[in-house]
């Protein structure tokens, strides 16, 4: 069979469609589940909400992206404003707009899956053949530091004054030209995203992937999934064009990523015994801002490649942070970064001087950290949910002590100035200053907090009262219903996920082919 | 980026109780600032909505060496059109929170003032905003975070305004031709990753 990708505007009539697996959403978890499936002879249809975006579209314009290929037009946030959360809505999910960090799963976190929430068979060593499968087939190498862009460099340097760990980062790259762009679609087709390497290779081996098509619910009788029905949107206003696919497929594999698949199962009233929606994890991250006398230009470069796991385990009940670089595009730091009128004009005038780091929070793995949750709101509402995360003390307090740490990392890098994330900054211009982060305000919107890392919503687990699939990804209840993404994590990782959730997607994928198995 | 917002309006009884009340008196229709309507129209402001961001973009937006004032970069169009884009219901809750803002008499309640946010002095301006921004109240906090993002998120879109910061996007990289592929009917393969047949 041959394969072949539709976009909305294609899709003129309701159509129905039968095969073996419909896959729902085309991103980290979606993308390396179809190629798996498509490989064993299967015949896969892949839905996808977001448009088909090719490098033809990566024309660099930030505005456009951000509204094009993300969430809710980039504007998706907790209920309350008080974390701002980046995720990916395109053919290739959050892989075709993210900074390429790559990082196989920690081990004590697959060991914190088995021992305290029951999952089984996923360990390092169940893993690992699939990692380095992806890492030959996505190319993902080290990043050398004498590549390193000078905003990563600060970071190197920094952490290196203070001897504190230091290590550089696996990329999924070729022939990479170091543009900077990456959260805005590579140009070149350089970055190894499931958009140019696992999708295209499936299709090529018969998956029928349709563009702009945003599933709204599951139908399901008895302990099977009977039909998948989506509406098909219009690719230039991503609204419903008014036309209807419904796909009738053996097994059905929810791969939204967390947020949109708990979502997803909650449309379609599956609630999973009341853990649908449950720990939902942010990687909550603070920003700290640094201005340094030469020119850093962090929006050119690639973009993350140095990193410190120094603070990832501060002991019980305290939250750990790795740390990293983002890239500072212009309308992307307007945004995250703090202040208003002429001060935050000040910030943006001295932008090529500007350096920030990021304290990337590990959420999950404290007692009584229980995350976040997804609910519905209105059906009127079409891209939003409900998502609430509370900030605790406890959060508040690991976020003061990694700005204060941040802060120290930067002046010993050289910076002139730090600045914290409050809605009015705490402006530091040495060690001595730093102090004054004891007395600035911990509380929503007063410190701004963002997220690109999602992941929970759906946990595996070893029960059914506490987790939504299984520990082969099937949805406790039903027999064809599977969940692969990030959304099944129990906890948060401590590293940047896609890798995780690419090789637990391909580990995974055993067990949905073998479902159709079973029901052929 | 985010133009974000929320249902700042549903975030507990004292801000339903204060819109409520809002409509029906005689301060909360006191009119704000008059502006021009852009001649291409606006998508999903009206008039009065238009006016109030505006007003809150030239403080966000303060002369400056360098930069485009916001009316040169017409934050309140650019803002209308990023919102036209998005879910349906964003919009609304920016007009409505909009309305508040302006609204006399949240202005009385908040600030003892009851002239409209539109139509203060700049300094007042400013302190009104610095009273949302630093307000006990998360949900005026909301607010503040939602407007300011947009007006960012809008401002920043402009080209004037990123050359201003010093960015220029690498150049000769982007092809706008380059070819879609749909799959092997089509002919050449997408990516640049090729198979691993
Ligand atoms: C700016 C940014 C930078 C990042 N940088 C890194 C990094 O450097 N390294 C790293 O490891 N991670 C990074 N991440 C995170 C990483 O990209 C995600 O964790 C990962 O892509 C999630 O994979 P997933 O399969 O769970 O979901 P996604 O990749 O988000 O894919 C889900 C897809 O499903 C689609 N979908 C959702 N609901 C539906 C529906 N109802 N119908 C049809 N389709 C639907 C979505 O549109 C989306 O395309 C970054 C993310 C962002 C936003
Ligand atoms: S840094 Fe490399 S991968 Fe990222 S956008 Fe530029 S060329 Fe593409």
């Amino acid at each position: 069979m041959m394969g072949r990708i539709w976009t909305g505007d294609e899709l003129t009539e309701d159509t129905t469609l039968t095969c073996d697996v419909c896959v729902v959403g085309s991103g980290a978890g979606g993308g390396v589940l179809g190629l798996e499936l498509a490989k064993r002879g299967l015949d896969v249809v892949m839905l996808e909400e977001g448009g088909y975006h090719t490098r033809r579209d990566f024309d660099l314009d930030e505005a456009k992206a951000y509204s094009t290929f993300y969430q809710e037009g980039g504007n998706r946030a907790t209920d309350d404003l008080a974390i701002s959360i980046f995720q990916g809505r395109t053919v290739g999910g959050g892989t075709t707009i993210n900074w390429c960090a790559c990082f196989r799963t920690p081990p004590e976190i697959l060991e914190r899956w088995r021992d305290v929430h029951g999952v089984k068979g996923l360990d390092t060593a169940a893993l690992t053949p699939h990692w380095d499968w992806l890492e030959e087939r996505l190319s993902i190498r080290d990043w050398p530091i004498e590549q390193a862009n000078r905003n990563n460099r600060i970071l190197w340097d920094g952490l290196g004054a203070l001897g504190y760990s230091r290590g550089t980062v696996k990329r999924n790259v070729r022939a990479c030209a170091a543009l900077g762009t990456c959260g805005v679609g590579c140009p070149t087709d350089a970055k190894q995203s499931t958009l140019v390497t696992l999708i295209p290779e499936a299709v090529e081996k018969g998956l029928r992937l349709y563009a702009n098509a945003s599933v709204r619910q599951l139908s399901t009788q008895g302990v099977r999934v009977t039909a998948v029905h989506a509406d098909v949107l219009d690719p230039a206003t991503s609204r419903p064009s008014g036309r209807r696919l419904t796909v009738n497929a053996k097994v059905t594999a929810v791969c939204g990523g967390a947020i949109n698949s708990p979502g997803l199962l909650l449309r379609s009233k599956l609630t999973g015994r009341g853990n649908v929606g449950k720990r939902l994890f942010l990687h909550p991250v603070v920003i700290s801002q640094a201005r340094f006398r030469e020119r850093v230009e962090a929006y050119s470069g690639a973009p993350l490649t140095v990193y410190s796991r120094q603070f990832i385990d501060r002991g019980p009940g305290k939250l750990g942070w790795l740390l990293e670089v983002p890239p500072l595009l212009p309308l992307q730091s307007a945004v995250a970064l703090s202040g208003f009128g002429a001060e935050h004009q000040e910030h943006m005038a001295s932008l090529p001087h500007a350096n920030a780091l990021l304290s990337i929070c590990l959420d999950g793995v404290h007692p009584g950290d229980e995350g976040g949750t997804v609910a519905l709101r209105d059906a009127s509402e079409y891209t939003r949910f409900k998502v609430r995360y509370p900030l605790r003390d406890f959060h508040w307090e690991g976020f003061r002590e990694a700005l204060k740490v941040s802060a120290r990392i930067q002046f010993a890098a050289g910076a002139e100035q730090v600045m914290s994330p409050h809605s009015r900054p705490v402006v530091m211009r040495g060690e001595k200053d730093i102090a004054l982060l004891d007395r600035a305000p911990y509380s929503p919107l007063e410190c701004s907090v963002v997220s690109a890392h999602q992941m929970g919503g759906c946990a595996m687990g070893g029960s059914p009262q506490t987790s939504v699939v299984d520990s082969t990804l099937r949805y406790w209840d039903l027999d064809n219903l599977f969940i692969v993404d990030g959304s099944v994590f129990p906890t948060a990782l401590g590293v940047n996920p896609m890798e995780t959730i690419l090789g637990v997607a391909r580990w995974g994928s055993q067990h949905v082919a073998a479902a159709v198995g079973s029901t052929a | 980026m985010s133009l974000s917002r929320r249902t700042v309006l549903k975030q507990g009884m004292f801000a339903s109780a204060l819109l409520a009340l809002g409509g029906s008196s005689f301060l909360a229709l006191r009119e704000g600032l008059s502006l021009p309507v852009p001649e291409e129209g606006l998508q999903v402001f009206g008039p009065a909505e238009y006016a109030t961001f505006q007003a809150l973009a030239r403080r966000a937006f303060p002369a400056r060496e360098g930069f485009p004032d916001a009316d040169t970069v017409r934050v309140a169009f650019l803002a209308d059109r990023l919102l036209a884009r998005g879910d349906p219901s964003i919009a609304r809750e920016v007009r409505q929170l909009l309305g508040l803002f302006d609204n006399a008499l949240a202005g009385l309640l908040f600030t003892g003032r009851v002239t409209p946010f539109s139509r203060l002095p700049p300094e007042a301006q400013d302190a009104v905003l610095e009273g949302w921004r630093s307000s006990r109240l998360v949900f005026r906090r909301t607010a503040h975070q939602a407007l300011r993002a947009l007006a960012h998120a809008a401002y920043y879109s402009h080209p004037d305004a990123v050359r201003a910061t010093g960015f220029v996007a690498p150049e000769g990289f982007h092809d706008p031709d380059a070819p879609v592929w749909r799959g092997s009917a089509d002919g050449a393969f997408a990516g640049s990753g090729g198979t691993s047949r």
